[in-house]
């Protein structure tokens, strides 16, 4: 059990406690136990190659603080609109999916610190393999369109964005989001309740869940239940998360030579072009003189894959892979191609993609303190027999 | 009045976590107790066990300053460098 978690998801990674135990929480398959208290649950690779939608069992599951609903009534639930606004809202669930226009995006959920176990040097922090990352069907209503109803007052800087989960001690900051005013009143950002055509689960935010396509899971606010429009930058106790982490090195790589702290910094935003094989992992065997079909997946921030290319020598010669169907600019996008093996011995495979910003993988992994936002072209060492 | 509340009880979405096993790595250093009266108070021990091998007394000590001074976990400076110590030898 425990050697399985190992493998499937955290290859190179060492843990101080050894390998990481699959567990089962409410509504989800095993998965692999990244924190008990508050839950942390991280997918296992395999996932990613059964289907381009991440099944709602399989999801990963992020919380910060431990003080959380564990029972939530739909009836009695309230989304509350409120600051610069001309009419402050008290929404029930009811009236979210029947007054306003729904609308559906498939987007990739994926952690600021997915695969932060592979900084080198280490740095503390949830010691994630690459199983902190989700596609699926989002329905819901338009952020945009909730703001328009409660009539946003001219000066609003930005948005906030609160759940229901609330830190053990008042002296911990509560987990809040902001959104620049334009962010929030453009197209993309949307309330959602149904995630793969179901209720959403409970560990990933129900009944309604903040969605921000392109932009890193930490804006994607669970059991959503406050939203105040503000005339200043967010601050203060309770924009801890906004303002001292979840921050990035303020220039244009977004790093710092490893080991040091950056000066200036910015928030996370949006997610770099990245792609993996899901098909093969580390140390398979592999036929020699027979074609395989490479599988995997890329996906970026919207911009739009363009090309996805496969090396199985070590990254001396690439091959452009097929791209499958496109399920929108947001999601998981598959790729395939078609291989032989002409030698027996140990081979390095490699992915990389490209999107139509011109953004391409780089070869070695920059770091920054966080340990957020890896990117790099991933290896997978396997060998042909 | 009873069938009313258990109807509204029975629409309220529930769900019940399992149980917290993980513990801290028993040590005889004095921050050990320290540990296990501080640090399970906001999250379970995995947020500990978990963390890279070989982290240094430096580094495990500002972590916990981290606890402190960001998220206001109430121990003195002393009881502070006290876990760092017991962390880096345990961990
Ligand atoms: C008052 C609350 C509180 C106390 C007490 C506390 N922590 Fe934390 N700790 C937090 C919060 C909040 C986080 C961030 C949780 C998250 O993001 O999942 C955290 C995260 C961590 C992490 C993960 C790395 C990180 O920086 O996010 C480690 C390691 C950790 N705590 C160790 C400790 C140790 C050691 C102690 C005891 C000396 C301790 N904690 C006591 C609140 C607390």
């Amino acid at each position: 059990l425990n050697a399985i978690a190992a493998s499937d998801t955290s290859e190179g990674i060492t843990f101080a406690d050894g390998p990481r135990p699959l567990v089962r929480y409410p509504g989800k398959r095993e998965l692999i136990l990244v924190h008990t208290r508050p839950p942390h649950l991280e997918t296992p690779a395999s996932v990613f190659n059964e289907s381009v939608i991440t099944p709602n069992d399989a999801f990963f599951v992020r919380y910060h603080l431990a003080n959380f609903p564990t029972s939530i009534d739909p009836e009695t639930y309230r989304l509350t609109v409120k600051g610069a606004v001309k009419t402050p809202l008290s929404l029930s669930l009811a009236e979210l999916k029947s007054s306003m226009q729904q609308v559906e995006v498939v987007a990739v959920n994926q952690c600021s610190g997915n695969s932060r176990g592979y900084s080198s040097p280490r740095v503390f922090g949830a010691q994630l393999g690459n199983g902190a990352m989700g596609n699926a069907r989002w329905v819901g209503v338009p952020l945009k369109t909730v703001l328009e109803k409660a009539g946003v007052l001219s000066g609003a800087r930005q948005v906030t964005f609160n759940g229901l989960d609330k830190p053990v001690l008042p002296s911990t900051p509560d987990f809040r989001k902001a959104l620049d005013i334009e962010h929030a009143l453009s197209p993309e950002p949307m309330l959602a309740w149904s995630m793969n055509g179901e209720d959403l689960p409970f560990l990933n935010g129900y009944p309604l869940k903040l969605i921000v396509p392109g932009y890193f899971g930490t804006y994607w606010v669970k059991h959503l239940s406050e939203i105040e429009v503000i005339d200043h930058l967010y601050e203060g106790h309770d924009a801890y998360f906004m303002t001292k982490a979840y921050r990035l090195p303020d220039n244009d790589c977004m790093c710092v030579a490893p080991g040091t702290s950056a000066d200036k910094t910015r928030p996370i935003s949006t997610l770099p072009v990245r792609s993996f094989i899901t098909s093969v992992k580390t140390d398979d065997v592999l036929p020699v003189n027979r074609t395989i079909k490479l599988k995997g997946i890329a996906f970026d921030d919207g911009s739009g894959i363009k090309t996805v290319d496969v090396s199985i020598d070590s990254g001396q010669t690439w091959r452009a892979a097929t791209l499958g169907n496109d399920l929108g600019r947001f999601s998981f996008r598959e790729w395939q191609l078609a291989i032989s093996f002409k030698s027996t011995g140990s081979a390095v495979l490699m992915v990389r993609a490209s999107n139509r910003q011109g953004e391409i993988q780089p070869l070695k992994a920059d770091w920054n303190p966080g340990g957020y936002r890896r990117h790099a072209i991933e290896s997978t060492p396997i060998t042909i027999a | 009045i009873t069938l009313i509340m258990l109807q509204t009880q029975a629409a309220a979405e529930q769900i019940k976590l399992p149980p917290e096993t993980a513990k801290l790595r028993v040590s005889k250093l004095p921050g050990y107790t320290l540990a296990t009266q501080q640090c399970l108070i906001c999250h379970s021990a995995d947020y500990i066990n978990y963390q890279a091998p070989d982290m240094t007394q430096s580094q495990w000590t500002n972590e916990v300053f981290k606890m402190q001074r960001s998220y206001g976990a109430m121990f003195s400076e002393h009881e502070a460098r006290s876990i760092g110590a017991y962390l880096a030898v345990a961990y």
